[in-house]
């Protein structure tokens, strides 16, 4: 199974929306990161055939998915990033219907499906309520379910943790994780933890343009000796962010010696600062998280 | 199928329009029971009329020809008598009897007389058309009846009604961000698009029985129609008609036009949506498509050809001024309707999702 975009370019009149976007896809989960307006969504709907590239190919299995069309949506899963659902269907109607748009036509098995997903999403307690009373979040699981009701070999999820709470997001991680080992999953968001476990491949886009394509270890690997922890006088934290990308500021509990050092009114910071080399004396290197490979790439200094 | 069974629920789940729908009904009926009467026939004493077309009905016989042109005569005469019989009793030539008696029958010929125009020149177009009617024309009170035909017009309410329900079809899917899953499974272009068009078609059926229906019971309550196996050529309108049509056959062909034309419409309002996919868009259109030719009809008459607004009313059909009532523009509207019909429908198909995407 095999994804594969060619010189993908999408232009809205003059904006340049994705610019020149080549990558190749096989089983597994593909993170998508970048900031608002980096052409995620725009890349997203090219793949659904929601748009069309103003220039290159995507092909799947060697077949342009345009030329595919129906065959394509038959294994195709989306979740659109701003997803509307008929407010006047209760979940599992609304399953059912997409049940029946998506050519699935043996009645039990589709209600077994329903069931299936209803449990995996955690709205079966839910199921027989109007889509219009659900909260966000419930709203957004129940267009996760509709994503994966056909069993999708290619599925495309975008922002798909916007609005979940934080139990919510570990039951979503662990669903895609376990069903991702068969199937191409590509996945925006800007949560970044959410990805960090369970991407195969990370997808960094800037202002339309691919810059990085690898895997999350040498991601990581790559930032060694860039991220580093030091521990500075609260006074001293505004010209650290002048001067350097902070990917986190926390107070330090202090212990004595550090108490003696300083003075009381003026405790300890421990910041963690993204650089290419040692910021001060007492810095010491970290571990990279993904999120440090984010601000590395997206942040800003001063902010 | 079972799509068509999702997309009606989609179409008509929506409690808002069912009240739009509803009130749209009763301001059908407050128009059917409320609009204003007669002052088309003010010279026409419709009594008297009815009195004559009673005493004719039927065919023109030889016998009904001759009472008719002693009527003319009789009316003529009395008329004309009147100023001599004037001088003659004031000159003491004739007695107050006599008089009396003229007077009256003069009071009488002068109220008949403008009625009996009316009556006399429907016998002369009887007479002048002679073999040419594919039927014989026969006498029965019409006043009514081409007061009701000539009454038809574009269902407004109705065609409200078909707006507020139909143009959402697609363009609820686009603002609601619903389309972006549409468009990516596997049925929900080419089978979607359908169950959509014929969604809207049974709704349209629907709604247009009801109205129609209703528009037909309190119509046929409220005029006095007799004459429904007469040939329609009875009625000069129609003198150009080639058909040997009843009024009843008429009346029935008039109906289902309307309600042909009312589908037609439906299929406009359902493209539309698939290719404007805004509803301020969409609504704008379709008044513009419906009220445009109406204002070409009134800068010159010529356009009355193209006028549905008018064509919608059924009236049309057979009329003898219409440049097309000598092949029965009937059938050729509705030829013209079903092809125009589908090619919309195509069109909308392939906005809706392009070619090379077929489902
Ligand atoms: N319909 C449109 N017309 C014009 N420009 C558009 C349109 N849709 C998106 N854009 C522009 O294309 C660029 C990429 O947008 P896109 O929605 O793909 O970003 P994104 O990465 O999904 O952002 P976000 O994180 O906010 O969802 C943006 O600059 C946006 O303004
Ligand atoms: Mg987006």
């Amino acid at each position: 199974m095999e994804l594969k975009f060619d010189n993908v370019c999408k232009n809205y009149g003059k904006k340049r929306a994705l610019v020149d976007f080549s990558a190749t896809l096989t089983e597994g989960v593909y993170a998508l990161l970048g900031p608002n307006g980096a052409g995620k969504s725009t890349l997203m709907n090219m793949t659904a055939d929601i748009l069309r590239p103003t220039a290159g190919t995507i092909t799947y299995n060697g077949e342009s998915i345009y030329k595919l069309g129906d065959k394509f949506r038959a294994v195709l899963g989306f979740l659109p990033q701003s997803a509307g659902l008929y407010n006047s269907f209760s979940a599992r109607s609304l399953l059912r219907y997409y049940g029946c748009l998506k050519g699935m036509d043996d009645k039990k098995a589709i209600e077994a499906r329903i069931d299936e997903l209803l449990e995996l999403v955690n709205l079966t307690a839910d199921a027989s309520r109007k889509a219009g009373q659900y909260s966000g979040g419930m709203r957004q699981r129940l267009g996760i379910a509709v994503a994966l009701l056909n069993d999708p070999k290619v599925l495309i999820l975008d922002e798909p943790t916007a609005g979940l709470d934080p139990k919510e997001r570990i039951r979503f991680r662990n669903i895609i994780s376990k069903i991702s080992f068969d199937r191409i999953v590509i996945l925006a968001t800007h949560i970044v933890s959410d990805v960090e476990y369970i991407a195969k491949d990370v997808l960094l886009l800037r202002q339309g343009q691919l810059i990085r394509d690898t895997d999350v270890s040498s991601l990581l690997a790559e930032m060694e000796g860039k991220v580093w922890d030091i521990k500075v006088l609260a006074a001293e934290v505004p010209s650290f962010m002048q001067k350097y990308k902070i990917s986190n500021i926390t107070k330090v509990s202090e212990t004595e010696e550090e108490a003696e050092a300083t003075n009381a009114e003026n405790g300890l910071t421990a910041l963690r600062v993204l650089s290419d080399e040692r910021p001060s004396e007492t810095a010491t290197p970290v571990p990279a998280s993904l999120e440090d490979v984010y601000l590395y790439y997206f942040g800003e200094v001063g902010i | 199928m079972k799509l068509l069974g999702y997309e009606l629920n989609k179409l008509l789940l929506n409690r808002k329009m069912w009240i739009a729908v509803l009130l749209l009904f009763v301001v059908k009926i407050l128009l059917l029971l409320y609009t204003p009467g007669d002052g088309t026939y003010s010279q026409i004493n419709k009594s008297i009329y009815r009195r004559y077309m009673e005493q004719y009905q039927g065919e023109l016989t030889a016998e009904k020809a001759e009472q008719i042109e002693a009527e003319n005569t009789r009316l003529n005469e009395t008329l004309a008598l009147e100023s001599e019989m004037k001088e003659k009793y004031f000159a003491g030539e004739i007695d107050a009897d006599t008089y009396d008696a003229y007077q009256t029958e003069l009071y009488d010929a002068q109220a008949k007389q403008p009625t009996f125009e009316k009556v006399y020149e429907k016998y002369q177009y009887f007479l002048a058309q002679g073999d040419s009617f594919p039927a014989s024309p026969q006498f029965f009170y019409d006043l009514d009846w081409d007061k009701y035909l000539k009454g038809m017009f574009i269902d407004i309410p109705l065609l409200l009604a078909l707006l507020v329900v139909i143009a959402p079809a697609f363009a609820m899917e686009f603002s609601s961000g619903a389309f972006q899953i549409l468009l990516s499974s596997r049925r929900g272009r080419g089978r979607t698009y359908w169950a959509k068009v014929a969604a809207s078609l049974v709704y349209a059926v629907c709604v247009s029985a009801l109205f129609f229906g209703a528009d037909m019971l309190l119509n046929v309550q409220r005029y006095r129609l007799p004459g429904w196996d007469a040939p329609l050529q009875s009625i000069q309108t129609f003198s150009g008609c080639p058909y040997a049509l009843t009024m009843r056959t008429y009346f029935w062909s008039v109906y289902l036009y309307r309600f042909l034309f009312m589908l037609g419409i439906a299929v406009l309002i359902v493209t539309l949506s698939a290719l404007m996919k805004r509803m301020i868009a969409i609504c704008f259109a379709s008044a513009f498509l419906v009220m445009a030719p109406m204002a070409l009809q009134g800068i010159a008459p010529v356009f009355s050809d193209l006028s549905y607004g008018v064509q919608a009313g059924g009236f049309e059909a057979f009329a003898s001024y219409h440049t097309l009532s000598g092949v029965g523009n009937l059938v050729i509207s509705i030829v013209f309707l079903v092809l125009l019909s589908l090619l919309l429908l195509f069109w909308g198909r392939f906005s809706y999702a392009p070619a090379s995407q077929r489902g």
